[in-house]
């Protein structure tokens, strides 16, 4: 904690290393956590891109109240959800124009990330987003139920069986895969 | 795969990596963004107020107004001041670069321990007793020397600080973080009281401040040993700081709450904890030939 509060007043004062060990310290876990939610790599790396851009543009305005990894995977998921909004929005006008799009991207993306991953990528993408949202914050982010549930401003026994329904749903589809 | 267990696990152990390019492309536009950033948090004496009081003729009038009006501002926030939340006291926290914590046990007038740590300075330094043995210990951390002066014999050791005691020292800093009752607000618990103290008399006893208390039940794993825990806070008003600070406990067949220690909170500026750390340790200068004296407490930095 202390580190991260010398890193966070380094980098207001400008310091380009003090960035650049942010940005390596956290990059792959958010980059697994915004695929996990995007099923997608290139969209994840745009996430990514996005959240580092503007936590170098506003760290004058950056106060840390929790640790500096929970600030960048709310600032991730933040991002993720926004890109949701805007592509359901894209979903509807291709549904109108007679397309079925779905919500995952299919196993060509996963298949950079290595089968074991791919297969737990795909799998995640069949979840709704809140379950789905609830097992990343959970077991990548590292929040406890109780601070994702205060950051959901929902209650803790919705986030509790929000993931444990995610978990038994994620269980099936492995299973049924594993049987085909 | 198909246990709950193993998927957890799976999805915990998932790890991505990114691709250099990427790395590259993200890291030069944050830099573009933080070089933007800095640049336009550069404080100029070429706006505001100021610009008005040093070109304008008719600035003085203006300027003045311009006070008045924020003066009233203030006075206006001042009066209509809420009660202080406990987000407020770790924010405000948060942002302190220099502090001065002298812990006491109940009935004691002087601290069995006290710390200074500046983080601007990179320095914290300890004054603890063991016993008839009272000694300061000084860690520069970027100078990378720690330095222990024994009150006994007025002997000083310097040995350098290596990346385990950096990180030990991580740990014990922890000992810091004795004036809150959770180093992370988020681990409060959900039904913890907190309220302001209304009895004048208790919040008197520190001029400036207004008093807190942070009720809550802290179990023991096996939740067989219960403890009713008490942390009174004073706040100071223009700053959110604490002053000090008041642990109290009881059982549950207990009525009242008793005080268990108490802790006593500064903000010195660097200056302040540059100069105590030169009358503790004196400069460089006067032991040149000291070979394990590498640090440099209270020289420029």
């Amino acid at each position: 904690m202390l580190e991260e509060k010398r890193l966070i007043r380094e980098l207001k004062q400008g310091n380009k290393e003090a960035l650049h060990r942010i940005y390596m310290e956290y990059k792959d876990n958010l980059l697994t956590i915004a695929v996990s939610m995007l099923h997608d790599t290139y969209a994840a790396e745009d996430v990514l891109h996005d959240v580092f851009v503007s936590f170098a543009g506003s760290v004058g305005k950056i106060q840390l109240r929790g640790s500096l990894k929970s600030y960048l995977t709310a600032s991730v998921m933040n991002r993720v959800r926004d890109m949701y909004r805007k592509k359901k929005h894209h979903l509807v006008e291709l549904e109108e124009a007679g397309q079925l799009a779905g919500d995952s991207d299919g196993p060509m993306q996963s298949a950079e990330f290595g089968e074991e991953a791919g297969r737990l990528t795909d799998a995640l993408a069949q979840l709704p987003l809140e379950q789905r949202e609830t097992i990343v914050l959970h077991l990548k982010g590292g929040m406890k139920f109780k601070d994702i549930a205060k950051m959901q401003r929902i209650p803790l026994s919705t986030v509790q069986g929000r993931y444990r329904y995610g978990l038994d749903k994620m269980r099936t589809i492995l299973k049924e895969r594993a049987e085909k | 795969m198909s246990s709950a267990d193993n998927i957890e696990r799976a999805i915990a152990e998932l790890n991505l990596t990114t691709r250099a390019e990427t790395d590259n492309r993200i890291l030069n536009d944050a830099y573009a963004a933080l070089g933007k950033a800095v640049h336009k948090q550069q404080p100029t004496t070429d706006t505001g107020i100021w610009r008005m009081v040093v070109r304008s003729r008719f600035a003085v009038p203006a300027a003045i107004a311009a006070m008045i009006m924020l003066a009233f501002a203030l006075s206006v926030n001042i009066r209509t001041q809420r009660a202080v939340n406990i987000e407020g006291i770790y924010g405000a926290l948060s942002e302190v670069e220099n502090i001065h914590i002298s812990k006491f046990q109940t009935g004691r007038s002087s601290p069995d321990q006290q710390a200074w740590a500046s983080e601007t300075l990179g320095v914290k330094l300890f004054k603890s007793e063991l016993g008839n043995q009272a000694q300061y210990t000084l860690w520069d951390t970027q100078n990378r020397v720690k330095m222990i002066k024994f009150l006994s014999t007025n002997s000083v050791q310097t040995v350098p600080i290596t990346q385990q005691m950096l990180a030990e020292l991580e740990k014990t800093a922890a000992g810091l973080a004795d004036i809150v009752p959770f180093s992370d607000r988020n681990d409060i618990p959900p039904d913890a009281q907190w309220g302001r103290i209304d009895d004048r008399e208790v919040s008197a006893a520190v001029p400036s401040t207004k008093a807190y208390d942070l009720t809550w039940i802290a179990k023991s794993k096996d939740s067989q040993v219960i403890v009713h825990r008490k942390w009174r806070v004073f706040v100071e008003d223009r700053t959110n700081l604490p002053k000090r600070i008041e642990w109290y406990a009881k059982s549950r067949l207990e009525d009242e709450y008793g005080i268990e220690r108490f802790v006593v909170i500064a903000y010195p500026n660097e200056a302040e904890i540059q100069n105590i750390i030169l009358n503790i340790f004196g400069p460089r200068d006067n032991r040149p030939d000291d070979p394990e004296y590498i640090g440099t407490p209270g020289a420029q930095r």
